[in-house]
């Protein structure tokens, strides 16, 4: 089948983010938690294909790989209803069990070692479909094993798959209270010159801003994790909704992707989603319009990701917009609604070369029955995200000033000898950040060049 | 058609040589004739409008020296419901017009002016003189000629089968015309058996007598008593068709000339002038008779003959009355003045009968004329209650055959008319066999297989003609879906489709009657057209699955599920970057085969072939365009195509659906789909070297130190920036082309499906459906898509440059000069499309057009 998509879910977060978005798979596709097709799910216009494949007796099997190195969210998961959906093969539990005891590198070790056994699975897989597009990763940056083992897996993934592009949705760690994990910001910008250097395209799940959104929008006072993994589930399923369900555009990830992201460094997006609705609560969206919800998607409350939009003296710009709206729309709405937020000019956009809010109009789950008659999507490449970045960058410059807890890296190999690895991180995600605001001037098209002639 | 050229040509030829013209001198050449005359053919001619008309008529008013006399003379014939006066009328107009065959026409003038036979005066009208030559030099002869040839022209067209009866003589300009359309009527029929010629006692009319019957005695010479006595036998001898003894008549020489009695001077005069009066009774009778016996023959058609039948019918209860009389006379009670009284209703009755003939006599009508002139004639006796009666039956009667053609026609959808009087023929060229309707369907068979005779049209159904006809054509159409239907579906189907058929034949329709009022007759016809319609509508809509061959057509030409085509181009992409010529069409079309079966569902998808153009999409539109210029393709292009660009898809249909989705249809799908499936390509182009772009840079990124690598990635990339802006106008191009006009096109179109009530509505709806798509994406206008072409031809130069370096060098070792170059390339040619655009925004395009200047200026917005 064209265009296969592979997901890997990787250390907590990620199988938990990862069941979430099944399960809404399932719930669109009409797919019962065994993997059987529902009975009122009769031959659609979608395409399971894409992320299930069918076994031998006609279950659909999802395209999924669950990694962890210890085993209680996974045997969570297979505890649940949703346990006969997944292929056993694919669910891999290290065998020590031990995790990675929220440390990078000892996640990052553990996945060298892990590798022929890892791979076993992803090859399985890759072989399975026709025609592979892409991977597609969810983890956290923050804890061990997702961003550890993730980042060796990234690698990994691009030198055995050059030519498949890898997707990530990465969950950012809080960054405006103290962490629950102190080296946090070690395992963030250590994972982050992964994303930036092998990962072709990055949304960014910012938890400060998802657990902003579930306290004003689902009026939440503490949102509980399922109910941000949902938050982060309905993203997800929303941008593969083109993928999914076939229209004029879009159809591939890469068409997807390739509009977002100008130049290749470029590729941290950011995502909003509106109406969003949670089981229990009711909405205060009471009505939605095209342009309510194309208007609702710029507002920076409804963006999964806080960022700064105003940075000391950079205005921060939008790179790119694509907006995938679900629903029952007319075209000509979609048309008048773009005009008047260009009047309004309420998304600003790069200087420097050609950008629009793209549209992607895409069917709703039939088996779904949602309040609302149109939702929508935003995936942006926002300037902004470097502020981001800035803070990240902070928390860690902190911590590496005083060396503070650098001994249980030091105790694996990488870290052996020095802490080279770390300023490396740190440099390439400076060096990010200087893209980033450099692509709100005009001269952006130039910036390698100067750069250049600066380092020489 | 072609059958038709040959006769023109023939025709035309003849024409040339009778009219002795020497054509050399002008460039009038009889090909430019043919030419001509087969345009008009082919414009329905024979159907005008009243504005044409009455333009044509004031022409030739303005244009001849003997104005009054045209007018008198086009009246009189109008009053008479000639035949083809109209067609007469609209050609000489257009000889007016024309100034070469004017000149023409002058040059044969001295010539026919000195012809005297019939014949050769006919000729001489046929090379078209008549009114123009009023202007000639010799206008001072033909003032008083041209009105005499027009009504000779008009005795020509009266009698068509004398025409044709005489070898060598031309028809008639009109008469081509007439035969090109319905062959029917040039048909010889059999003539009148000779016999009834031969022995004239067969015939109700008197027998002309030649030796003239001497009485005994003069008749004065008796007395009063005797005199009356004998006068009474006389008339009623002469009530039957028989020559009294005293009331004379002389044979005539025309047959539809008025019988003039003698009665003999010596009678008394009292009596004498009682029975003069009576004579016009014999007269009308005799009149009636001959009409009969006339009409009965086979070229006057049905409708004739009914009335014919209508008349003898009458005429039988007047040999009633006249027996009755008969017998009072035998009882001798019967006197001159009882016999008046008697007479005098009847006389009545036979005078408006005789009116009648004499008045369809002089126009020697046919067909739709007579059943005009009979209802007129019923609607002006309406106050007077036996004559309106009598009209009244006979109008029945004589519509009674029209309407029996009516019913098989709205309620079977066949056409039985040998005569060809309907009101609906069939054009016989466009025959329907199953192999030519299969590859070559065209809207031509449902537009042209059936035309509306206006010449044939009643009055009384003038104004629901257009229901007529397309009711028929609705019940033909499903007649022969239900015929094919049987033959290639299976058993359960088939029956489903005779119930139909069934169905179609137990609809227990009012029989039509004649009636004065339209009304009663429309809502008759109305439920009958609503019948066939909603039938038909059904049929194609829930049995053949219309709505969902369009959903098909929209999935694939309109590339709405491009899953498709991404698996599609995937597995076909090295056969199609070949040449045209070099391509496997079998491969190509199991490739497709494959990824149809492969990707979503749908049930008619096997149905999709692929079609190999031989050029590409700017010469589809130029040749759409402008037909002539199709023939030089140049053969140089052949060689430079690709696969990608000849390739598309086609559809197969059957027969009932080939109603909907026929040639021009697909056609127009198939310009989208070729439009569209290039910018995929050229989008899948692109996304190529964005992935060739990341995989470059990521290749260079391992290894090397710090430094170095910090050197390479944040190197500028002015190659990646050209790709985003190209890859940026592609995507927005296919969003504007797919959103914003297809899908919102489609919508409009399925709001209008589901209003739609008959067939001809939802043809035109989807028309137009694609022809606003066509039109807002840019596929109308040659220059527009040039430009496109321009941009698409840069940008797969581009995507080929940089797939020439990507491989194993950094993406961006690409000189910067040629990147510069592209670029400088690209914006030019995007400037030039957006300054087209601008022009062509005219009002012409209107609001989409507004929309489209708009999405494309966003494109280049920077």
């Amino acid at each position: 089948m064209p265009s296969e998509i592979i997901t890997l879910q990787l250390g907590q977060c990620g199988n938990q983010i990862g069941m979430e978005f099944w399960k809404q798979l399932c719930a669109e596709h009409g797919i019962s938690p065994e993997g059987k097709l529902e009975p009122f799910a009769k031959e659609g216009s979608d395409r399971k294909d894409v992320f299930f494949y069918q076994a031998d007796d006609q279950h659909y099997i999802p395209r999924s790989v669950l990694l962890d190195l210890e085993p209680r969210v996974i045997d969570g998961i297979l505890k649940s209803p949703y346990k006969h959906l997944y292929n056993p093969e694919n669910v891999y539990i290290s065998k020590d069990g031990g995790g990675a005891g929220n440390n990078w590198a000892q996640g990052y070790h553990q996945g060298d070692k892990l590798t022929e056994d890892i791979f076993d699975i992803i090859d399985r897989e890759a072989e399975n479909g026709d025609s592979l597009e892409g991977f597609v990763l969810c983890h956290s940056i923050a804890g061990g094993t997702g961003s550890g083992m993730g980042s060796n897996i990234l690698e990994k993934l691009n030198d055995r798959f050059p030519k498949k592009l890898i997707q990530t949705y990465s969950v950012f760690p809080m960054t405006n209270e103290v962490a629950d994990v102190v080296v946090q910001p070690y395992n963030s910008v250590l994972t982050l010159k992964r994303l930036t250097e092998n990962a072709d395209c990055t949304v960014v799940l910012d938890n400060t801003a998802l657990n902003r959104i579930a306290t004003e929008r689902l009026k939440k006072a503490t949102p509980t994790l399922a109910e941000l993994n949902q938050l982060v589930s309905t993203i997800m399923s929303g941008s593969t909704s083109t993928l999914r369900y076939p229209g004029y555009m879009n159809n591939d990830l890469i068409s997807l992707i390739s509009s977002l992201i100008p130049t290749p460094r470029l590729h941290f997006l950011i995502s909003a989603y509106t109406p969003l609705t949670s089981d229990n609560t009711e909405s205060e969206v009471r009505k939605t319009t095209v342009l309510d919800v194309m208007r609702r998607l710029l507002q920076p409350k409804n963006v999964m990701v806080t960022t700064a939009s105003r940075d000391k003296n950079i205005t921060h710009c939008y790179v790119s917009i694509l907006n995938i709206i679900q629903g029952e729309v007319d075209p000509s709405e979609v048309h008048k609604s773009l005009m008047r937020i260009r009047e309004r000019k309420l998304a600003e956009f790069i200087p420097w070369g050609p950008a629009s809010i793209q549209v992607a109009l895409s069917k709703k789950s039939p088996y779904v029955t949602t309040q609302h008659r149109v939702s929508g999507l935003m995936l942006a490449n926002h300037t902004g995200i470097s502020s981001l970045f800035d803070r990240m960058c902070d928390h860690y410059d902190k911590l590496i000033k005083r060396e503070a807890f650098v001994e249980n890296f030091r105790r694996l190999p990488m870290f052996k000898d020095n802490l080279d690895e770390f300023n490396d991180s740190r440099e390439v995600v400076q060096q990010l950040m200087d893209e980033y605001r450099a692509a709100t001037r005009k001269d952006y098209i130039n910036f390698g060049n100067t750069q250049t002639a600066q380092g020489e | 058609m072609a059958a038709h050229e040959y006769s023109l040509h023939f025709l035309v030829n003849e024409l040339v040589r009778a009219s002795n013209i020497n054509l050399k001198g002008t460039n009038l050449a009889p090909e430019a004739i043919v030419d001509y005359f087969n345009k008009n053919t082919n414009q329905q001619a024979n159907t005008y409008t009243p504005a044409e008309l009455a333009d044509a008529k004031r022409k030739l008013f303005a244009n001849s020296a003997s104005a009054n006399e045209f007018v008198e003379l086009y009246d009189s014939l109008k009053a008479r419901h000639v035949r083809d006066l109209d067609s007469v009328i609209i050609i000489l107009s257009q000889i007016v017009d024309n100034h070469e065959v004017r000149e023409l026409v002058k040059q044969s003038r001295p010539l026919s002016t000195t012809m005297t036979s019939p014949q050769q005066k006919r000729v001489h009208n046929q090379s078209r003189t008549t009114t123009t030559t009023t202007t000639s030099p010799t206008s001072t002869m033909s003032k008083v000629h041209s009105a005499h040839v027009l009504a000779e022209m008009k005795d020509n067209l009266l009698r068509p089968t004398s025409t044709l009866s005489q070898p060598g003589s031309i028809m008639s300009d009109g008469e081509i015309r007439r035969r090109a359309i319905t062959p029917s009527t040039s048909t010889e029929f059999l003539g009148r058996p000779s016999w009834l010629n031969e022995r004239l006692r067969l015939l109700w009319d008197f027998y002309p007598t030649p030796e003239k019957f001497e009485p005994d005695v003069a008749i004065g010479r008796l007395s009063v008593a005797e005199q009356e006595a004998i006068i009474v036998e006389d008339l009623l001898l002469c009530m039957l068709g028989i020559e009294g003894k005293y009331i004379k008549t002389p044979s005539l020489t025309d047959k539809q000339a008025q019988r003039s009695f003698h009665i003999d001077r010596s009678l008394d005069a009292t009596l004498r002038d009682l029975a003069r009066r009576m004579v016009p009774l014999c007269s009308n009778h005799s009149l009636v008779v001959r009409f009969i016996e006339d009409r009965l023959q086979y070229r006057y058609g049905l409708i004739n003959h009914a009335l014919a039948g209508a008349l003898r019918e009458v005429v039988q209860r007047y040999y009633v009355f006249v027996s009755q009389l008969e017998t009072q006379q035998q009882q001798g009670q019967l006197t001159l003045q009882t016999l008046w009284f008697h007479t005098e209703p009847v006389m009545e009755m036979m005078e408006v009968v005789a009116n009648i003939v004499r008045t369809l006599n002089k126009g020697n009508t046919v067909g739709r004329a007579v059943l005009d002139l009979l209802h007129e004639q019923t609607l002006k006796l309406s106050g007077h209650k036996q004559a309106y009666d009598i009209c009244f039956f006979l109008a029945k009667s004589a519509y009674r055959p029209y309407l029996t053609m009516l019913e098989t026609w709205i309620h079977n959808g066949l056409i039985d008319d040998p005569y060809g009087e309907f009101m609906v023929q069939e054009n016989k060229d466009i025959i329907h066999h199953e192999s030519s309707l299969e590859q070559e369907f065209n809207d031509k068979f449902w537009s042209r297989r059936y035309l509306l005779q206006r010449n044939n049209t009643p009055i009384l159904f003038q104004s629901s003609s257009e229901m007529i006809l397309n009711t028929g054509k609705y019940l033909n159409a499903i007649r022969e879906s239900a015929f094919d239907f049987i033959d290639d579906m299976t058993m359960d189907m088939s029956t489903s489709i005779l119930r139909v058929d069934k169905q179609l034949l137990m609809n227990n329709y009012k029989k039509l009657e004649y009636t004065i009022h339209e009304k009663d007759l429309e809502e008759t016809l109305e439920e009958a057209y609503k019948y066939a319609s909603e039938i038909l509508l059904d049929l194609i809509l829930n049995k053949y699955h219309l709505i969902e061959r369009f959903q098909t057509l929209k999935h694939y030409f309109l590339i709405d599920k491009g899953d498709y085509i991404v698996q599609f181009m995937d597995s076909a992409e090295d056969e199609l970057t070949k040449r045209a010529r070099d391509i496997d069409e079998n491969k190509i079309q199991s490739l497709l085969d494959v990824s149809l079966a492969l990707t979503s569902d749908d049930q008619y998808k096997d149905d999709v072939r692929i079609k190999m153009f031989h050029y590409d999409l700017i010469s589809m539109l130029e040749r759409v365009i402008n037909i002539d210029s199709s023939m030089n393709i140049n053969e140089s292009m052949e060689h430079k195509l690709t696969g990608l660009e000849s390739f598309s898809l086609d559809y197969d249909v059957k027969w009932p659906i080939s109603l909907v989705i026929n040639r021009n249809c697909l056609t127009r799908y198939q310009m989208l789909f070729r439009f569209l499936f290039y910018i995929k390509y050229i989008e899948r182009l692109l996304c190529n070297v964005w992935r060739a772009h990341k995989n470059g840079g990521r290749r260079r990124r391992r290894g090397g130190s710090s430094r170095e690598r910090r050197n390479i990635i944040t190197k500028p990339n002015g190659a990646a920036y050209l790709r985003h802006k190209m890859l940026h106008f592609v995507q927005n191009l296919l969003y504007y082309m797919s959103f914003e006009v297809i899908e919102s096109h489609w919508h409009a179109f399925q709001n209008n499906l589901k209003k739609v009530t008959n067939i001809d509505e939802l043809l035109k709806f989807h028309i137009l459906f694609l022809d606003n798509c066509l039109r807002d994406c840019m596929l109308t206008s040659v220059h527009l898509l040039r430009h496109i072409h321009k941009i698409m031809a840069t940008c797969v130069m581009f995507a080929n440059a940089m797939d020439n370096v990507d491989d194993d060098n950094d993406y961006d070792s690409l000189p910067g000069a040629v990147v510069a170059s592209f670029n400088n390339n690209f914006t030019d040619q995007l400037r030039q499309l957006l300054d087209a655009i601008s022009k062509e925004d005219g009002p012409a395009h209107g609001a989409a057009g507004g929309g489209q200047q708009h999405t494309l200026t966003n494109i280049i917005h920077r």
